[in-house]
């Protein structure tokens, strides 16, 4: 409950300040949000399986978020915009996964 | 209090591995202002694109009017200088003399417009968007597609030449700085017109077999790129605009 | 708030078991879930109008061309009043305006004989000679090579005895090139009159025609400063069956 409440908050405070992205940064922002949704349905997957570690969780969450990025950044230096979507699509395929386990979960259960 | 008992109550399933505490809510917090922050830049930049459409048009308008009142004023002073000229010559055999010997050379030079039947040989990027500098190269006109399109209509028996407007001359450099191709050091963009009078169908027929053209029907499949000659009765040639004033080059035989 | 107390308290009490979630998780992960595929949804709507704004943006860097084209037009045009203004009021001053005027009509006759090149020029420029006993140097090379130079401010130039002007054209032959229908063989020396320094430094830019040349092997180029340079006229007869004179 907490957590949900702070993603309206989080989305609040992006419309409500919002801030000007460096031009630079702006490239990434969209695969940092797949990213990230991954991570999280990651998380609340192993919330309702078990086994959730909140250490672990938080250095997922940063770490698959860098390094989308940095692929990103990589493939733009070598001229190829394709790793981008290559990441959309590791990660997309990975959002279903977790989908489908946290479904199964709350519907048949453990 | 409770506060304190979700805090407790934390530190305990942390170490246990099951429950979820204050990361994960941080996480989604985090992913909540990610996503609206995306929201907002892309809804700012949608919203800035139009005013600076119409400031960039509002000040091509007023470039374009500037141009054409100083044309205006070149041509009115121009009359004048040769209402002066003319006034002279008549009186002065002297003058005309030089004028009228002037006027002959004019025409070669490339000094003065020309009419007559010819071919327009047209060129044009590729309406791909490029998404690299080497697909750029590919999928845009370089300045070496227009110097070889030149010098086989001049091979084929072009009398006069011109670019966008921009008339060939013997000191005329096709040059590219940038993206952007120069024709007598001012820029043009694609798509690049070149006129030539001559004998259409000499012009026609050797610019379809020329080396350029056999490449451009290749790049035309792959990059998209237009090529295209096409006949035309009467075609005129612009003069060069802005005469350049020599300051090395004099005739041998003139006196020092 | 207060109602999320409750199954955080029971869930303490019953301690860390393999249990299924409580009600009220389960309805908070559906939730959380919901959200996660509409910020999904969300993100690709926001992705797609992106490409397109995107595309649309190609035509301001069209805006943003033409207006460099214009103001380049602009000043020139400015640059001719000012020029203009000046002769007008120096033949309505000057009190030998006979001379004024032949002596104008004479220069600008002067320059139209260099422009067109039916007439032998001279002036100060620079030399270029390429040695190629190879036969690597392409016309394609030299026709780049002239370009170079007329972008650098050269006024008239010439390939061994070939005037070039602007109706000259080059091609291949089997010893060497072809300047103006007429085989030519290496070693060739360019000339052209014109600034000297600012022509010397421009073929010395790196990735210039120069470098490409000199890339080659068994060829070699050399850049020589010359104060007193004369070039031959176009040896061939230039006459218009075509085109005739527009006003």
């Amino acid at each position: 409950m907490i957590a949900l409440l702070a993603l309206l908050v989080g989305i609040a405070a992006g419309l409500l300040f919002q801030p000007t992205l460096p031009p630079v940064v702006a490239p990434y922002l969209p695969v940092i949000v797949v990213a990230a949704l991954d991570t999280v349905l990651e998380g609340t997957r192993t919330r309702l399986e078990g086994g959730y570690q909140e250490g672990e969780f938080i250095v997922a969450f940063l770490t698959n978020s860098a390094l989308a990025a940095f692929v990103v950044w990589v493939g733009d230096r070598l001229g190829t915009p394709d790793l981008r979507i290559g990441i959309i699509i590791v990660f997309g395929v990975r959002m279903f996964i977790s989908l489908a386990a946290i479904r199964r979960h709350i519907f048949r259960g453990p | 209090m409770r506060r304190k008992n979700l805090w407790t109550g934390n530190e305990r399933t942390h170490r246990k591995g099951r429950r979820p505490g204050l990361g994960f809510s941080l996480a989604l917090l985090l992913l909540g202002f990610l996503v609206s922050t995306g929201f907002v830049q892309e809804r700012l930049r949608e919203s800035q694109l139009p005013s600076r459409r119409q400031e960039l048009e509002a000040l091509v308008r007023q470039r374009q009017s500037d141009v054409r009142d100083l044309s205006r004023e070149v041509q009115g002073l121009s009359d004048r200088l040769g209402e002066i000229q003319d006034r002279f010559a008549r009186d002065s055999s002297q003058v005309r003399e030089v004028v009228e010997e002037g006027e002959l050379l004019a025409a070669v030079a490339g000094v003065a417009g020309a009419r007559g039947p010819g071919v327009v040989v047209e060129l044009a990027d590729s309406p791909r968007a490029p998404t690299t500098r080497g697909e750029e190269a590919d999928l845009r006109i370089q300045d070496v597609d227009l110097q070889l399109v030149v010098n086989t209509l001049w091979e084929a028996g072009a009398e006069a030449v011109a670019v966008n407007g921009r008339r060939v001359v013997s000191t005329t450099a096709i040059r590219q700085a940038g993206g952007t191709i120069l024709v007598n050091y001012s820029a043009i963009t694609s798509p690049y017109l070149l006129v030539a009078i001559g004998d259409p169908n000499v012009l026609h027929e050797e610019m379809a077999r020329s080396d350029v053209a056999e490449r451009f029907g290749v790049w035309r499949d792959i990059y998209g790129l237009r090529f295209s000659v096409e006949h035309v009765a009467a075609a005129s040639v612009p003069p060069l605009r802005g005469v350049p004033e020599l300051r090395w080059a004099r005739p041998a035989g003139e006196a020092p | 708030m207060d109602w999320g107390e409750p199954p955080l308290r029971t869930r303490e009490l019953r301690g860390p078991t393999m249990r299924p979630p409580s009600r009220l998780q389960t309805r908070v992960a559906l939730v959380v879930v919901a959200a996660a595929v509409g910020f999904l949804v969300g993100v690709q709507a926001r992705n797609s109008e992106e490409v397109s704004s995107r595309l649309a943006a190609e035509s301001p860097e069209d805006l943003t061309r033409i207006l460099a084209d214009l103001n380049t037009e602009a000043d020139r045009l400015a640059r001719e009043v000012s020029r203009l203004q000046v002769r007008l009021v120096r033949y309505r001053t000057s009190a030998e305006q006979d001379d004024l005027l032949l002596e104008d009509a004479r220069k600008s006759l002067a320059d139209l004989q260099v422009l067109s090149g039916t007439v032998p020029v001279r002036g100060s420029g620079v030399v270029v000679l390429i040695a190629d006993t190879d036969g690597r140097v392409t016309w394609e090379l030299l026709l780049d090579l002239v370009q170079e130079l007329r972008d650098a401010g050269a006024e008239a130039i010439a390939i061994g005895d070939h005037r070039v002007v602007a109706s000259t054209w080059f091609g291949p032959a089997p010893s060497g090139v072809v300047v103006d229908g007429e085989p030519l063989a290496p070693p060739y020396e360019v000339k052209a009159i014109g600034p000297s320094e600012a022509m010397a430094e421009a073929l010395g830019i790196p990735g210039g025609p120069v470098a490409v040349i000199t890339a080659q092997p068994n060829v070699t180029l050399d850049v020589v400063r010359a104060g007193r340079l004369v070039l031959p006229a176009l040896q061939r007869e230039v006459a218009f069956r075509y085109a005739r004179p527009a006003s």
